[in-house]
């Protein structure tokens, strides 16, 4: 079984290089962009199985509006998005709300600092969480197909 | 012809008007033909009181008829009222309604006035001291309608009632009816003198009326404009305070959470050495990190301070500041010449670059140093005493520090950065250039917000506070000063910084 693939997108190379040290020897593949565009780009060219997504990058709401964008792309909508800032869980919610409920559809929120205990265990539920999500309805599918 | 009639139907009364809005006060609570009930019951009761006191008298049919078609008028005026639709107070209507609401109103005024004529003409003509009522009618007039449109009402006024007491003097109308039937002699309207001096009397009488009113209505509405208009300024003022709060706050809670990366950032990396992440050559390499953010946080607090500094101060520093900007280049150069040395970039010693304006001061500068040279002094490069600014020194010290040390961290090792100081007729310029990344177009626009970083410069991955140039734009509103900028990614960029001139040369 390959290694799952993240990608961080951060402006802050030492987060990204902590990120990469608190998760490759866990077995995932970590890539790091530090802005928005290039990102956006490397999702496209090479979807990972995670996003690792900062909220300040060069404008302070830039994660909010690279989330919106990927949950309105058909071939990236269902990619789970864990929301990376120093701004904690709360505020950041709040201000996502500043911009319009469809800029919230995150699946988990990790607040700096970052512990590695912390990074892995929301890591790996999101993506077993994705995983189930996506079993259920491959097996619904077949249920159907085979009724 | 339509456009002229509409030009001039809606000036009838242009909006903000005072007199319009207490017309439509006026019109909202049915005021003149609630008046207008009640002196037809007045009136109705004078008739019969008269009947009582004045059995004898023979009043013509002509009264009743009058006061009938004064109710009738009125009824009419009711159903009028009612196709003008009138915003609730305090919305002010369009020139349409405005309009609408003035044609009314004179209408109204003029056909009181001719009802007012033709009772006096049935009730005694220039003996019937009711004739006041024109005086009252005038004074209405001038309070609420436009001046030519009360003009024409006092005019109309006086007109009518000449009508009728010269009429009856000459015999056009006949026959008089006397306004006391029972008292003999009195016989009025048949003495020329007597007609004109009523005549003379009601003509000084309006027009004092006219004058007067029209005044104070002048007045109120000057008054009203200053209250509008300080009104609308308030209100900006207001609205300039709110979103000037709100850029505040968004403000702070940027600072905090630029201000708890960093240090969020150390503790991440601490806890990575604490919880064993980190083994080896890593744990060497994170320490580095640690104090290199540490560093940075200390800069960034550094720079709040300096912009907090800056925007507390007033602008009147800037305005006698005689800031000589070679002297504060040299001093720069100073600074930087080493990091830029261990940085492999070639940072050029600041150069002025002659054009063909001269000013004042540095023709007497000139000639100062031709005195020296005559006098054998040891003459010694030293700044031009010619390019002062108007900017505060430590201001202008931050500003083209900040401007440096950006041209230098984005410049890769090998580049060079060039600093030319070019003097005009009203500003003194500065340009920075370097050969370095460069930035890209979109980026221009948010360059000089705080916390703001161009996209190139967060590839680059060079740690900054993106407070730098929004130090710089501060100051330069703050001193009038302006900044351009001129770049091409991977190419290398520009930033000329147009300095104001100080007032008076040394």
């Amino acid at each position: 079984m390959s290694a799952e693939r993240i990608l961080v997108i951060d402006d802050d190379p030492d987060v990204c290089d902590a990120l990469k040290m608190i998760l490759e020897p866990a077995g995932y593949r970590v890539a790091c962009c530090s802005t928005g565009p290039e990102g956006v780009a490397r999702l496209h060219a090479e979807p990972p199985d995670l996003l690792l997504l900062d909220i300040m990058l060069s404008t302070p709401s830039e994660g909010f509006h690279i989330a919106y964008e990927v949950r309105q792309d058909e071939q990236l909508r269902d990619m789970p998005i864990v929301m990376i800032s120093a701004i904690g869980k709360k505020m950041g919610m709040d201000y996502a709300r500043e911009l319009g409920s469809d800029y919230m559809p995150v699946e988990d929120f990790l607040e700096k600092p970052l512990t590695a205990e912390a990074v892995r265990r929301v890591v790996r539920q999101t993506l077993d969480r994705r995983g189930r999500d996506a079993s259920c309805a491959t097996g619904s599918d077949s249920a159907r197909a085979e009724n | 012809m339509m456009p002229m009639r509409d030009a001039i139907l809606r000036n009838f009364y242009p909006s903000g008007d005072f007199r319009a809005r207490v017309l439509l006060d006026l019109m909202r609570a049915r005021w003149l033909i609630l008046w207008r009930w009640i002196i037809l019951l007045a009136a109705i009761g004078l008739i019969m009181v008269d009947r009582v006191v004045l059995p004898g008298a023979n009043r013509p049919a002509g009264v009743l008829v009058c006061a009938g078609l004064l109710g009738l008028a009125n009824v009419v005026w009711i159903i009028l009222h009612r196709q003008v639709p009138i915003p609730v107070a305090p919305a002010m209507p369009g020139p349409d309604i405005l309009t609408s609401v003035a044609i009314l109103t004179n209408a109204q005024m003029i056909v009181d006035l001719l009802l007012l004529t033709v009772m006096l003409r049935f009730t005694g003509g220039v003996e019937n001291p009711l004739v006041v009522f024109y005086l009252f009618h005038v004074v209405l007039a001038a309070q609420l309608l436009r001046s030519l449109n009360a003009m024409v009402q006092g005019a109309a006024a006086l007109v009518l009632y000449s009508t009728v007491v010269v009429g009856e003097w000459a015999g056009w109308l006949t026959p008089h009816y006397s306004f006391l039937p029972t008292v003999a002699g009195l016989r009025l309207h048949e003495d020329g003198a007597s007609v004109l001096a009523a005549i003379g009397a009601l003509a000084v009488a309006i027009s004092g009326c006219l004058l007067s009113m029209m005044r104070i209505s002048f007045h109120l509405d000057a008054q009203e404009r200053t209250l509008e208009q300080t009104h609308r300024h308030l209100t900006a003022s207001y609205q300039a305070i709110q979103k000037m709060q709100a850029q505040r706050a968004r403000f702070t809670w940027t600072a905090a959470h630029q201000l708890k990366s960093p240090i969020a950032v150390i503790q991440t990396l601490a806890a990575l050495v604490r919880d064993g992440v980190a083994t080896g050559g890593q744990i060497h390499d994170v320490a580095e990190r640690i104090i290199r953010r540490c560093a940075s946080g200390i800069e960034q607090v550094s720079e709040l301070l300096t912009l907090a500094r800056i925007e507390q101060n007033t602008p009147d520093r800037h305005v006698s500041a005689q800031t000589n900007v070679e002297t504060i280049l040299l001093k720069l150069h100073v600074r930087f010449a080493e990091p830029a040395l261990a940085k492999g970039v070639t940072l050029s010693a600041p150069v002025v670059e002659r054009s063909s304006f001269i000013d004042p001061c540095e023709r007497k500068s000139a000639e100062r140093d031709a005195i020296d040279a005559a006098q054998g002094e040891l003459y010694a490069p030293c700044p031009h005493p010619s390019l002062r600014v108007a900017v505060d020194d430590r201001d202008l010290e931050d500003c083209l520090g900040n401007v440096l040390d950006n041209a230098l961290k984005y410049t890769p090792a090998g580049g060079a950065v060039t600093v030319s100081i070019v003097p005009n007729a009203r500003d003194i310029d500065v340009r920075i250039a370097d050969t370095g990344i460069g930035i890209a177009e979109e980026s221009y626009a948010e360059l000089f917000e705080p916390f703001r970083r161009g996209q190139t410069a967060l590839k680059a991955g060079v740690p900054g506070s993106g407070l730098g140039l929004a130090i710089v734009k501060e100051v330069f509103d703050q001193a009038g000063g302006r900044v351009a900028v001129q770049s091409k990614v991977s190419e290398g960029t520009t930033i000329v910084l147009s300095l104001p001139r100080a007032k008076e040369c040394a």
